[in-house]
């Protein structure tokens, strides 16, 4: 049984933890706009199916912290308790608990079920607490049940000869209404066919949910004048489960089938299929296979270049549609692996929220480019070093409001998270308006702590390399948001280790920023095929301004500088890709064509022999098997099956900039 | 040595089974365990700047191969590329590399027991990377440690950061 059951314990984990952010983010939304029944609606739909879920694969303690949570949320999304900072903060707190036992679920390990008495006790306070201001004058004593009421399942089955005695089963169905809230479904099951019905034969049974303040003696006590002609059964349920929405989560809790099914059943069966959970390798397997498919094509393609569009029409249109279906394939696999970096971004409101209120810190969160994407992979890895970031800039980086409002900035201090495709690459930038990095104070703790010998040359750039340093930190104390000396340096290294790099600007008062700049591994690249030589490069079209046909007039040989193009009154220096890639052998085409090109703020024009065309390219690291190669950002397979290099672009300008000044500087030399 | 030894300290009674391929007038055998795959030798993609035993890149079925010419890197005369010349293709640590020889000969299978420590002498590939000898039939074989020479330094097939 536990073996069948365990088939369906990674999907449950999965859809688990995918409600639960869903839910973490509509609860910080409400928290910002205040009751919206949309939102709240759709917590208590993914709250309510993890308890189906959780129930059903026997997690008991995860369906009823759920079914808690539950309870809360429908009085929530009926207005009937107030959204305040008090419940979003236990809620929160408990898709907190519920997402650690779903990963220790996970994992195999215990579930610590200590973690959520607690939630639970606050959970029914904030319902006692609603219960008894809505229904004022309630009992003191009562206090002890749970929000002041029982709730009792009923089941009322009249005798077949019910109504011969004069008896109508509506009244006492009636008569109970008037204890408390009821809730009654019908059971037909007994119901004959047509040809056997007999009108007087009462073949109905009632299943009754009532939420009153009276006793079961009081419900029997209904039912007194009939409690000879009927069956009855009386259930006392301990937990309150107020009005509408209860029938639903009632039903899935307890198994009922009819309830269970429509509304449980549903929400989950839509949750899968709009997700489904494959393991990556898998989607690795097919991405390599498109490729190998999309070069056995063109292979064919060549062998077949001699049919006659007549004679040959209808393999000549099969052809074509096979060559439609195959950059069909090809494009859907690769945006499979691709994720906007919204996953990790989504984690930050709460975290910031959660920081805010612990640091006593007002601030704005302000989160742009969340929709690009990038690899699944790179995405995962970047969660641990963004969320340092992030708590290094509330903690160290933004400051109080007092002191804020002091430096005349306005007291709400703001955060921004943004994330691009620049080209090859992809950045992400964590901008705070705090008070910067103290040169100073950063010179004076390198040389307490023993990173730095001497005050001399003690400039911006070596200020940021200490500060990527393992063990410094510049906080005033130790906290558990960060100052514990492991920083930075971590981050870096994170960062390298995914290809990229790490790099801080920082104005002192003005703030801080953070630059992540990382490489997309099987990213789709937008890519310029040119020819050099008999090679094949890539440049991403990202950088591109624009292609021009030299002519003899706009290019000119600067002494000592090399060629110089001069476009529209700008100079442009031309560099030479065959230079670059120290290529010998053919010619330079008697036509070469600038590729004028834009990274790091600088333009430079790049001579090729030829364009080739263009194309949406698979980025592939060349470090998988081999190494990092300069002036290469990776390389891609092209259509023919070979393969082509993909040129790093940034390190082009900066290297050519870098020749630049040490050959101006060489020559003031010589002319000395 | 010490590496073989280890990998059949399981069975010690086994046989040991090694690919042999020819490299100028030597015979050398790597263990077939590391070989991925052999295949002819294809056009490659030439890098930039890398010494000239790195021919360049491939694409094996999506993956970006570098191969290394052998023949080159211990400079044997009359290095060619026709139909016959043979590319092996190694997994080593989840890396794959492409080793151009003059030939493959066959998969011969050394008893363990036969296997000897390389004596200090002069064969084309540094005694460095040799991890023992065998004869087999009358034949000479090299054993080489295939890893430790590719990850040598002055093949630079690694990061220099990375290591």
């Amino acid at each position: 049984m536990s073996l069948d059951l365990s088939r369906f314990h990674a999907t449950f984990f999965a859809e688990s933890i995918e409600g639960l952010n869903h839910v973490e983010e509509a609860l910080l939304g409400i928290e910002q706009s205040g009751h919206d029944k949309d939102a709240l609606d759709s917590i208590f739909r993914a709250i309510h199916s993890m308890k189906g879920s959780a129930g059903s694969l026997g997690f008991g303690v995860i369906a009823e912290l759920a079914h808690e949570m539950e309870s809360v949320l429908d009085r929530l999304r009926q207005a009937l308790m107030p959204v305040s900072a008090d419940s979003t903060n236990v809620l929160l707190r408990g898709v907190d608990c519920l997402r650690n036992w779903i990963f220790a679920a996970e994992a195999k390990g215990p579930v610590d079920a200590t973690a959520g008495v607690g939630l639970v006790r606050e959970l029914q306070l904030l319902l006692q607490r609603a219960v008894t201001s809505e229904t004022a004058g309630a009992p003191a004593g009562v206090a002890a049940v749970v929000g002041g009421k029982h709730k009792y399942v009923i089941v009322f089955r009249p005798a077949q000869d019910f109504f011969h005695s004069g008896n109508d089963p509506a009244r006492f169905i009636d008569e109970l209404a008037q204890l408390g809230e009821i809730n009654s479904t019908v059971d037909l099951s007994s119901l004959p066919g047509i040809e056997s019905f007999v009108p007087t034969t009462c073949y109905l049974a009632w299943r009754i949910t009532l939420e009153t303040e009276s006793s079961a003696n009081d419900i029997r006590e209904v039912f007194e004048w009939v409690s000879n002609c009927c069956a009855l059964e009386i259930e006392e349920v301990m937990q309150v489960e107020p009005s509408a929405g209860e029938k639903n989560a009632e039903g899935a809790a307890r198994g009922d089938v009819a309830a269970a099914g429509a509304a449980g059943g549903e929400s989950r069966r839509d949750a899968s299929l709009v997700t489904m959970h494959v393991r990556t390798d898998k989607i690795d397997e097919l991405v390599n296979l498109v490729g190998e498919l999309v070069i056995t094509h063109t292979m064919l393609r060549q062998s077949t270049q001699g049919l006659d569009a007549i004679k040959d029409a209808r393999a000549v249109s099969v052809f074509a549609q096979l060559e439609r279906n195959v950059q069909d394939i090809q494009e859907r696999v690769l945006s499979i692996r691709m994720m906007p970096v919204n996953h990790v971004f989504g984690r930050f409101p709460r975290l910031v929220r959660d920081l805010g209120l612990q640091l006593g810190k007002a601030i704005e969160l302000k989160i742009s480019g969340e929709q690009a994407e990038l690899d699944k992979s790179v995405i995962e890895q970047l969660i641990d070093p963004l969320t340092h970031l992030v708590r290094n800039a509330l903690d160290h980086g933004i400051e109080l409001p007092a002191d804020r409002l002091s430096v005349g900035k306005p007291a709400k201090g703001t955060l921004s998270l943004h994330a691009e495709h620049r080209g090859g690459r992809f950045v992400i930038t964590v901008i705070d308006d705090g008070r910067g990095i103290n040169p100073e104070m950063v010179k004076r703790r390198a040389l307490e702590i023993g990173l730095l010998q001497s005050a001399d040359n003690f400039d911006e750039a070596a200020m940021y390399a200490l500060l990527l340093k393992p063990g410094f930190s510049t906080a005033q104390k130790v906290s558990n948001v960060s100052g514990r000396g492991v920083g930075l340096d971590v981050v870096s290294e994170n960062v390298r280790k995914l290809g990229g790099s790490l790099d801080i600007q920082s104005n002192q008062g003005a703030g801080t920023t953070f630059t992540i700049n990382l490489p997309m591994t099987l990213a789709i690249v937008d890519g310029m095929i040119v020819g050099v030589a008999s090679e094949r490069y890539i440049i991403p079209i990202a950088f591109i301004r624009e292609c021009l046909q030299v002519s003899a007039v706009q290019v000119q040989s600067v002494v000592g500088q090399g060629q110089v193009l001069q476009l529209r009154g700008e100079y442009i220096s031309v560099v030479k890709l065959r230079d670059i890639c120290a290529l010998r052998g053919e010619k330079t085409a008697a036509q070469p064509v600038l590729v004028v090109i834009e990274a790091e703020n600088r333009t430079i024009a790049l001579q090729v022999d030829d364009l080739l065309g263009q194309d949406q390219v698979v980025f592939k690291s060349l470090e998988a098997n081999y190494r990092k190669v300069e002036f290469m950002a990776g390389a891609s397979i092209l259509g023919d099956g070979r393969v082509a290099l993909i040129l790093d672009i940034n390190q082009i300008v900066k290297q050519h900039a870098n020749i630049k000044a040490v050959s101006r500087s060489e020559r003031s030399v010589a002319t000395v | 040595m010490s590496d073989i030894r280890m990998d059949d300290a399981a069975n010690a009674a086994s046989k040991k089974e090694v690919l042999s391929f020819r490299l100028g007038a030597e015979e050398y055998c790597l263990d077939i365990l590391s070989v991925q795959e052999i295949r002819g030798y294809d056009t490659v993609t030439s890098i930039a700047n890398t010494p000239d035993f790195i021919k360049g890149v491939i694409n094996l079925r999506g993956h970006i191969v570098p191969i290394v010419d052998l023949r080159i890197k211990f400079h044997l005369p009359d290095v060619k590329y026709d139909a016959t010349t043979i590319v092996i293709i190694l997994n080593l640590n989840k890396k794959m590399i492409g080793i151009v020889v003059d030939s493959v000969s066959d998969v011969i299978a050394v008893p363990v027991a036969d296997i000897r420590e390389a004596p200090r002498f002069g064969s084309t590939i540094n005694t460095e990377f040799i991890s023992g000898m065998a004869t087999v039939d009358e034949r000479m074989l090299i054993m080489v440690n295939i890893e430790r020479l590719l990850s040598s330094d002055d093949l630079q097939l690694i990061d220099q950061v990375a290591a």
